[in-house]
């Protein structure tokens, strides 16, 4: 099939106007941005929405900035965006190396972060990515908005905390001063989905892991934090016995699958590979002043 | 034969007009009232069709009509079986493919029933609706468990095998009594598709004023779908015109009708509309025909000096469902070549064919090349690590020498003419091959799995040996080729253009090259199997032979002078004893015009080359590459690769198909596998699933470099180079990676070296 099911098509130029079409024509109504995961799952009639709501005339909520002791991340802010953000590079250089990995220059031209996260494929990256910082997303109706983090974001793959008549806004991250980041992600090939991935972020204070996050795609829920390995960082020396332990830790934390792209067993000594590469490079970064 | 402009690195010609989006694919191609059909396609890897409803479809407005195998034309056959020729005592079951399924499906995705409608959209819609009534029946995936016992995938051919071959050369068993050892090898090459840029697709249209068919399609080359078109609807061959336009690549895999371009000709027929398919990716997936696909047993007897003294192999080729027509003949030329560069004086291959509940293999880039260097390039190192030999000197021992050609192997193939020492020694040279060793030995010291790989490979080229071309001079001089073989990316309109020039004494500007359309020059062969320069380059030489000398009988009319007195120099006639002569324009427009010249022939001129053999391109290469075994990933770091093409017409061009089908080598080892259910069904699926490599995967460094020695079979002494890096590159990257592993005691690993494959093998499972 290369034709999906008939469908009608409006496009909003507000977000008023986009949910008040979401209201009005009822659940089996989309919101399509760069629509590069949900038009393939039409043509194979995989996804049959009876509506798209097309959201990429909302160009307001296409940015990267500052505010406050946050980041402001627009829903419909483009992969090659978020790839080329100075912002992001300097603060958060996780970003840029998850952006690397995902996908191909197409992809990240039209692809969005509001998209991404709310397509909910538990091998995602910036699930992963945002989970990691603990960022939360801006998810606003027509009678309001609310706040969710990230880590409670997601209900189970593919479901979201979005219900039918709401849209993600903006992803909000919290800066930490001289935060070193980093995401490690084995794939059969670039762009490809992760066989499994790890992203994390340390801030060190003389030599003690102070705060620090770790998430995982592609080995559970989208986004899956790795709670005890952070736990078990927190407060210890940085180096290779913290890493190892948290690299056990995550390991044993994930819930791999057997698919094509590998065994449970694999993936699951991919993660505890992979965190103690991501760890080493984050914390490499904090001594390089967080960059 | 080297000219002003052979052997020049022109930039290709068909660049500009193709990157610039002015191509014109088969999509492309607009026609008036085009109906579109869309294929319902069996789900199931081997089922009874009990009945197909299509009621629902064809209430849908926009459904012009539904058919199944009944509704095909009296006497519409099959497609044909043998398209290119088998040895005699190769016998092959009667098994073709239907166009479509006949009371019985035998792989998922082989097409039931054809929706035709007012556009694409309303034919996909109806698809949805046409209910298939099937009664699954038991089936097959692996080859060697449907030669096991493994259920008929046609009830006719109860053991499964639909070709088998035996051929001996030498004393084998003598040669294996008198062997020092026996190395044992099994290798498992996976199915591969080709993933050509533009998938599968064609327009029919009928003429009743004309009673002429006429298919535009994506394919290498006009004549065998037309061949095949006629044949399948029982029409005359002058019935039916063929027209391919710009093709997005093949390799190997449009080497023929499809099954749905013949019913599209029928659905034209029937209706009077013209009728439009393309296929999507996932169709090409599930019903284009695959490649490789083969398991190999086999046995090297070797001496204690590590002479290799004899061969044996039992291949079993992963046929699929359906016999085409050129199915079994890559088992033939990966068996008949099974003895590689080497000079083996004993050899025994035996071919069996495995039916099995899956989509048909036949030709993809390489061809049963790839194969045959894989198994003796291994089976080679197998020899060198289990003797305590280097891989170097074993081969070094065992390389047909410079001096023996023509070689006649134990198998029969007659190898014209190479050097392989010499593309070895140089391959290592500029590798830098003792510095690979000494930063191999460096990385185990630091407990790194670094491994360095040889291949010495062999391209046969120029298969079915003839080629026509035909030439003429157009009003404004230029002189416009119509060569036998089409172009699909191979830069024809660039390399015959030089050939010509030289021939002519002309720019290459001056030159114009026209193919694809079978109503247009001579009835061709067409583009495979490396063949096009050589055998079709030869055609031309024959056409601008035969063109240049009617242009003297014309030039003698007009002047009015004995032919003797003129001669060709620099594109135009001129005397011998000097003053004015005849330009091209001249020529072109009397031989147009006519007038009082009745007895001269047309200004054109034709050839049709015989390749007397095979031309054998070869290539040495070297692969650097190392393992992550934390992660199981292998980077290839370098390839570097000496070629043998005889002479290059164009050596950018060549540089270009070593480079593309280094890579397609690269994927094929590292990335690229299709695979089945143990009952057939398919679980590659798409793009997602099957992982073709794009740019960013390939960091591999690949260094190329030509060492001719020109063929002697053809006046351009050109051979075979466009699947050079397919054969020699997968031999190599296995070889090093078997290099890289030999500290854990791996012997054998198969293709594609997966990061999970790898990373079990290097015990990360018992971590």
């Amino acid at each position: 099939m290369q034709t999906p099911a008939p469908f009608e098509y409006e496009h909003a130029s507000s977000v008023d106007e986009a949910l008040a079409l979401l209201e009005r024509h009822g659940p089996e109504t989309r919101l399509v941005a760069g629509g590069h995961s949900l038009l393939p799952m039409m043509k194979l009639r995989l996804a049959r929405p009876e509506r798209l709501v097309d959201v990429n005339d909302l160009t307001d909520l296409a940015y990267v900035r500052r505010e406050g002791d946050q980041i402001a991340i627009g829903a419909l802010t483009r992969h090659a965006q978020l790839a080329s953000s100075p912002l992001l590079a300097s603060l958060y250089p996780i970003f840029q190396d998850a952006e690397r990995v995902i996908a191909d220059p197409v992809v990240r031209n039209r692809g969005t972060i509001g998209g991404s996260l709310c397509q909910g494929d538990p091998a995602e990256d910036l699930s992963a990515v945002v989970a990691t910082l603990g960022g939360s997303l801006k998810i606003r109706s027509r009678t309001g908005e609310r706040v969710v983090a990230a880590r409670d974001f997601y209900l189970g793959p593919y479901e979201t905390q979005v219900g039918p008549a709401e849209m993600v806004t903006e992803v909000v991250i919290p800066i930490r001063p001289g935060a070193g980041s980093a995401y490690e992600k084995v794939e059969r090939r670039p762009g490809d989905w992760a066989i499994a991935a790890v992203g994390c972020f340390l801030t060190v204070s003389g030599g003690v892991i102070a705060d620090c996050g770790i998430g995982l795609a592609a080995v559970g829920a989208p986004g899956l934090p790795a709670l005890e390995a952070e736990a078990a960082l927190r407060g210890r020396p940085a180096g290779e016995e913290a890493y190892a332990a948290a690299a056990q830790m995550a390991a044993a934390h994930c819930r791999p699958q057997t698919d094509q792209r590998g065994p449970a067993e694999y993936k699951r000594d991919l993660v505890a590979e992979l965190t103690r590469r991501a760890l080493r490079r984050a914390a490499a970064r904090v001594m390089a002043g967080g960059a | 034969m080297t000219g002003p402009w052979v052997g020049r690195p022109e930039r290709r010609r068909e660049d500009l007009r193709l990157v610039a989006g002015h191509g014109a694919y088969l999509d492309d191609l607009q026609f008036p009232s085009c109906a579109h059909v869309a294929f319902v396609r069996s789900p199931l890897p081997h089922a009874r069709v009990r009945g197909v409803d299509s009621s629902a479809a064809l209430a849908t407005p926009g459904v012009l009509a539904v058919i199944t195998a009944g509704d095909l034309p009296p006497g519409a056959r099959m497609l044909p079986l043998r398209t290119i020729p088998l040895p005699p005592d190769f016998t092959v079951a009667d098994v073709p493919m239907p166009i479509l399924a006949d009371g019985e499906v035998r792989f998922a995705g082989e097409a039931v029933a054809a929706v035709l409608a007012e556009s694409r959209a309303v034919a996909e819609d109806a698809v949805d609706l046409v209910q298939l009534d099937l009664e699954a029946l038991p089936s097959v995936g692996d080859p060697r468990a449907a030669l096991a016992g493994g259920p008929p995938v046609h009830a006719e051919v109860g053991d499964n095998v639909v070709f088998r071959w035996h051929q001996v050369g030498g004393d084998v068993e003598g040669a294996f009594r008198a062997a020092a050892r026996t190395i044992q090898g099994r290798f498992s090459i996976p199915r591969l598709q080709a993933s050509p840029m533009e998938p599968r697709g064609c327009v029919a249209a009928y003429s009743s004023a004309e009673d002429l068919l006429t298919l535009w399609c994506s394919s290498q080359d006009p004549h065998r779908p037309r061949l095949q078109l006629a044949n399948v609807l029982g029409r005359d061959l002058e019935r039916v015109r063929v027209v391919v336009p710009d093709v997005g690549g093949a390799f190997g895999s449009k080497g023929g009708l499809a099954p749905e371009h013949a019913v599209a000709a029928v659905l034209a027929m029937r209706t009077g509309r013209s009728v439009k398919w393309v296929e999507t990716r996932s169709e090409n997936v599930l019903a284009a025909y695959q490649g490789r696909g083969m398991e190999v047993d086999a046995e090297l007897g070797v001496s204690e000096a590590g002479g290799l003294l004899a061969l044996r192999l039992r291949l079993v080729s992963d046929a699929g469902a359906y016999l085409l027509g050129h199915t079994a003949v890559v088992s033939l030329t990966a068996t008949s070549l099974a003895t590689g560069a080497y000079r083996i004086p004993a050899a025994e291959v035996t071919v069996v064919g495995a039916a099995t509940n899956k989509v048909p293999t036949g030709p993809y880039r390489g061809a049963g090349r790839p194969e045959a260097a894989f198994v003796i390039e291994r089976m080679v190192d197998s020899a060198a690590a289990e003797l305590g030999i280097d891989p170097v000197e074993i081969r070094r021992r065992n390389l047909v020498p410079a001096g023996a050609f023509p070689y006649r192997t134990a198998l029969g193939s007659e190898y014209d003419s190479g050097d392989y020492p010499g593309l070895l020694d140089r391959a290592l040279e500029l590798s830098n091959y003792p510095e690979e060793r000494r930063a191999q030995a460096r990385a185990r010291a630091e407990g790194r799995l670094r491994g360095v790989g040889l291949a010495v490979a062999v391209e046969s080229s120029g298969n079915s040996a003839w080629e026509t071309a035909a030439a003429t001079i157009l009003d404004d001089g230029r002189v416009l080729l119509l060569p036998g073989s089409s172009d699909h990316g191979q830069g024809h309109a660039t390399t015959f253009a030089q050939i010509a020039a030289d021939a002519m004494g002309v720019d290459p500007d001056q030159i114009e090259v026209r193919s694809g359309d079978s109503q247009e020059g001579l009835v061709g062969v067409g583009t495979f199997a490396s063949r096009s320069v050589t055998v079709g380059g030869s055609a031309l030489l024959l056409a601008l032979d035969e063109l240049r000398h009617r242009c003297l009988s014309w030039a003698a009319h007009l002047l009015d002078v004995p032919e003797e007195q003129l001669r060709w120099e620099a594109g135009a006639v001129v005397p011998l004893g000097g003053g004015p002569g005849v330009s091209r324009q001249r020529l072109a427009q009397a031989a147009r015009d006519r007038s009082d010249s009745a007895d001269l022939p047309e200004l054109r001129g034709e050839g049709r080359f015989v390749l007397p053999g095979l031309a054998f391109g070869s290539s040495a290469c070297v692969a650097t590459l190392e393992v992550d075994p934390a992660t199981g990933w292998v980077e290839v770091e370098r390839i570097v690769t000496v070629d043998d093409a005889g002479t290059v017409v164009n050596p950018l061009l060549a540089e270009g198909q070593v480079i593309g089908s280094s890579v397609q080598g690269l994927a094929a080892v590292l990335f690229e596998e299709v695979s089945h259910e143990a009952d057939g069904q398919p679980l590659t699926e798409s793009f997602l699933s099957y992982a073709v490599p794009t740019l960013p995967d390939i960091r591999t460094e690949i260094v190329t470099e030509f060492r001719p020695t020109p063929s002697p079979l053809s006046p351009l002494g050109t051979k075979g180079v466009a699947e050079s890096g397919c054969i020699g590159v997968p031999a190599a990257v296995a070889n090093a990676l078997q290099d890289a592993l030999a500290p854990l005691g791996v012997r054998h690993v198969d293709p594609p070296f997966s990061p999970e494959k790898i990373w079990r093998l290097t015990g990360g499972d018992a971590r």
